[in-house]
């Protein structure tokens, strides 16, 4: 068989890039990465066999310019273009232009992901497909239009951007009044976010849950390999994901497969995609299809044995999805965390830094997909997704048991994250007894009100025995690094030296 | 000589006294080694514990089993001074919408003069791709607006002054 291609440029950055690497090594192809000049020792950098600079640190002129992107691609002779997810990942005209280049593009086809990319056109499909959707409009022109909308499908609503996913330009609107400010804001995040500005409203659901459901297609087969549970999501970004889902039997999880599948196939989709759902009492309703490898892929991986990405690339290349094998039963559970660069304390506000300690968890069960080293400078440019902490245990309860011992183990210095927030978690009676829904993070602001007793004691413990250590003993002091040095010269220095 | 600590609003007052520390209620036997320039082993009553540890403005930043705790240390002849010094008041009337994050400044939701109550939003600000809208914490009227869209701004910046009446 001639080979499509051999050489595989990975138009992203941080840990998906390194993930896509990390495939490409394994299935033999030559990996290429691009970078922005604010990633020039990024690890993706690092670990691909060749390296392309296509810019500057703003992603409209690096990672998110198809221009550059191709550019880089004919200049390093790639064959293919693997996008990662967000930034050109779910653009219909970027997967056009790569193929008209003359390159694959690592992806289901431009039609796909157009079909499912418009969440308005893919609800409405969806429909005439039979694949149960939540009552909602058209995408509406005006707030007159907008309210009107409101008034027909009952508050609340949520107003949700045609062209988009993950959580931009996504509001809840409880009366008639706050329609008009509601749909300005939705249509001005849209625009900025997806160069598309049109919205659209949805029966807002109380207490769903978010479950979703992982495809594998190939020319002759669309395959379902179960489903994550994703519910405890803040501002529609998740948090933490897991599979399987506790509260899915292998009834509901064939039922949710089956119209998964139906909703694959509806728009002819090939290689590796996610159908994600709202579930309530035992209902399903058709959210959208990520067209697209997901943040949550781990979790799938670690349940069922298959390595996505490099299903991925194997499709693209012609190889038979799992090489023509039926679904592997899943073992086990599984749970990632996402660790951001986001202080839980300050109601996730972005924190940016430069990583001075990292030390990652390892042990039986334990997964760190990660973008970051020390001395990496975490900027405003791109996502503020560090690394995903993934264990694998024999059930749920263990599982949990071992999230915790590696969320103990992990250490990011130099930058917040949600490290505090996960492992609080962890321990929550509502999570461990899987009492979940979208809802969960607003239902239970006080995780990190009460840090542990214990270790708040001790920590006074260690400061005063460092105090005092430190006026006895100044060399203490002087076994700091520099960079330590500097952030203790007081205020007034620092005011000088502006 | 003993050290007033404080971390997320609890305070403790701990004696360094030769075989350890003294707290309010209790003696404990302690023991602390650097291991490399930021990790430290510490013994307390035999208990081991691992933990990283730098300097901070206040005190120290220590991090043991995946939390962090901000710690503010003074010892007791630098309370006394400060207490002596007396502490500024900071209700003096004029308040200051700050920055909570670096971002770029989309929406100036206010003018001078305008009147605000607890709630309303003031500034929209975009970080890492998200819009998030600063609302006033208490009622005022603004003073001045000293940021406008398309600025961008550094964390702690002064974005909007207020006067307060209730001062």
């Amino acid at each position: 068989m001639s080979e499509p291609f051999r050489k595989v440029l990975i138009a992203n950055r941080g840990e998906i890039a390194v993930r896509v690497i990390r495939a490409c090594r394994e299935e033999g192809l030559t990996s290429v990465a691009v970078y922005s000049e604010a990633d020039r020792r990024s690890p993706h950098v690092l670990h691909a066999d060749e390296a392309i600079e296509i810019g500057p640190a703003a992603a409209a002129e690096s990672y998110l310019d198809p221009d550059r992107l191709l550019e880089a691609a004919a200049r390093s002779g790639a064959g293919a273009i693997h996008p990662g997810y967000g930034f050109l990942a779910e653009s219909a005209a970027f997967a056009r232009s790569v193929e008209q280049a003359g390159l694959v593009f690592i992806g289901p086809s431009p039609e796909a992901i157009d079909a499912m990319g418009d969440k308005t056109r893919a609800r409405a499909r969806m429909q005439a497909a039979g694949v149960p959707v939540v009552p909602g409009s058209e995408p509406v022109a005006t707030a007159e239009d907008a309210t009107a909308a409101a008034h027909e499908i009952g508050f609340p609503v949520m107003i949700k951007a045609a062209a988009g996913g993950g959580g931009k330009g996504m509001h809840r609107v409880d009366n008639a009044a706050d329609v008009p400010s509601s749909f300005e804001r939705a249509s001005r995040e849209a625009a900025g976010a997806f160069g598309d500005g049109r919205v659209y409203l949805e029966r807002y659901l109380e207490n769903p849950r978010h479950i979703e459901i992982q495809i594998v297609a190939d020319a002759e087969r669309t395959i379902h390999l179960g489903e994550r549970e994703c519910s405890i999501q803040r501002r529609h970004q998740k948090l933490i994901e897991e599979a399987p889902s506790p509260v899915v039997d292998p009834t509901l999880r064939s039922r949710m497969g089956e119209v998964a599948i139906l909703a694959a196939k509806a728009v002819d989709y090939r290689g590796v995609g996610t159908v994600e759902f709202l579930v309530e009492a035992g209902e399903f309703y058709f959210l959208e299809m990520n067209t697209r490898i997901q943040v949550e892929h781990p979790v799938t991986e670690a349940i069922t044995g298959v390595d996505l990405v490099r299903e991925q690339l194997r499709i693209a290349r012609g190889i038979a999805a799992l090489d023509g094998a039926e679904a592997p039963s899943p073992r086990g559970h599984s749970i990632e965390c996402r660790i951001s660069a986001e202080d839980p304390t300050r109601g996730f506000l972005p924190s940016t830094g430069r990583v001075e300690g990292l030390e990652i968890p390892t042990g039986p069960g334990i997964r760190w997909d990660g973008g970051i080293r020390t001395g990496f400078e975490v900027g405003l440019h791109y996502d503020p997704l560090l690394g995903k902490l993934i264990v694998h245990a024999a059930d749920r309860d263990r599982a949990i048991d071992r999230m915790r011992t590696a969320l103990e183990e992990l250490r990011i210095d130099g930058v917040e994250t949600t490290q505090a927030y996960h492992l609080a978690v962890m321990s929550e009676p509502d999570f461990r007894a899987s009492e979940l829904s979208i809802r969960y993070v607003e239902e239970h602001p006080d995780l990190l009100r009460n840090p542990d007793p214990d270790l708040l004691e001790t920590s006074f413990a260690i400061a005063v025995l460092l105090e005092a250590g430190a006026q006895r003993s100044p060399s203490v002091r002087e076994s700091a690094s520099p960079d330590q040095r500097a952030r203790s010269v007081s205020a007034w220095v620092r005011e000088g030296q502006k | 000589m003993r050290y007033r600590t404080e971390s997320g609003g609890e305070e403790r007052w701990i004696e360094r006294i030769p075989q350890g520390l003294r707290f309010e209620d209790r003696e404990v036997e302690a023991d602390l080694h650097w291991v490399s320039a930021e990790e430290v082993t510490v013994e307390l009553d035999g208990k081991k514990v691992r933990a990283f540890a730098r300097r901070s403005d206040t005190g120290w930043r220590i991090q043991i089993r995946g939390q962090t705790f901000d710690v503010g240390v003074e010892d007791e002849r630098a309370v006394a001074i400060r207490e002596l010094a007396g502490e500024a008041g900071s209700s003096s009337g004029s308040r200051e919408l700050r920055a909570p994050m670096p971002g770029l400044v989309i929406a100036v939701l206010v003018e001078p003069g305008q009147r605000v109550e607890p709630g309303d939003g003031l500034v929209i600000v975009e970080a890492m791709k998200m819009e998030n809208e600063l609302k006033a914490e208490g009622a005022g009227t603004v003073s001045a607006v000293s940021t406008k869209p398309g600025d961008t701004v550094d964390r702690d910046e002064v974005l909007i002054s207020f006067l307060v009446e209730d001062a």
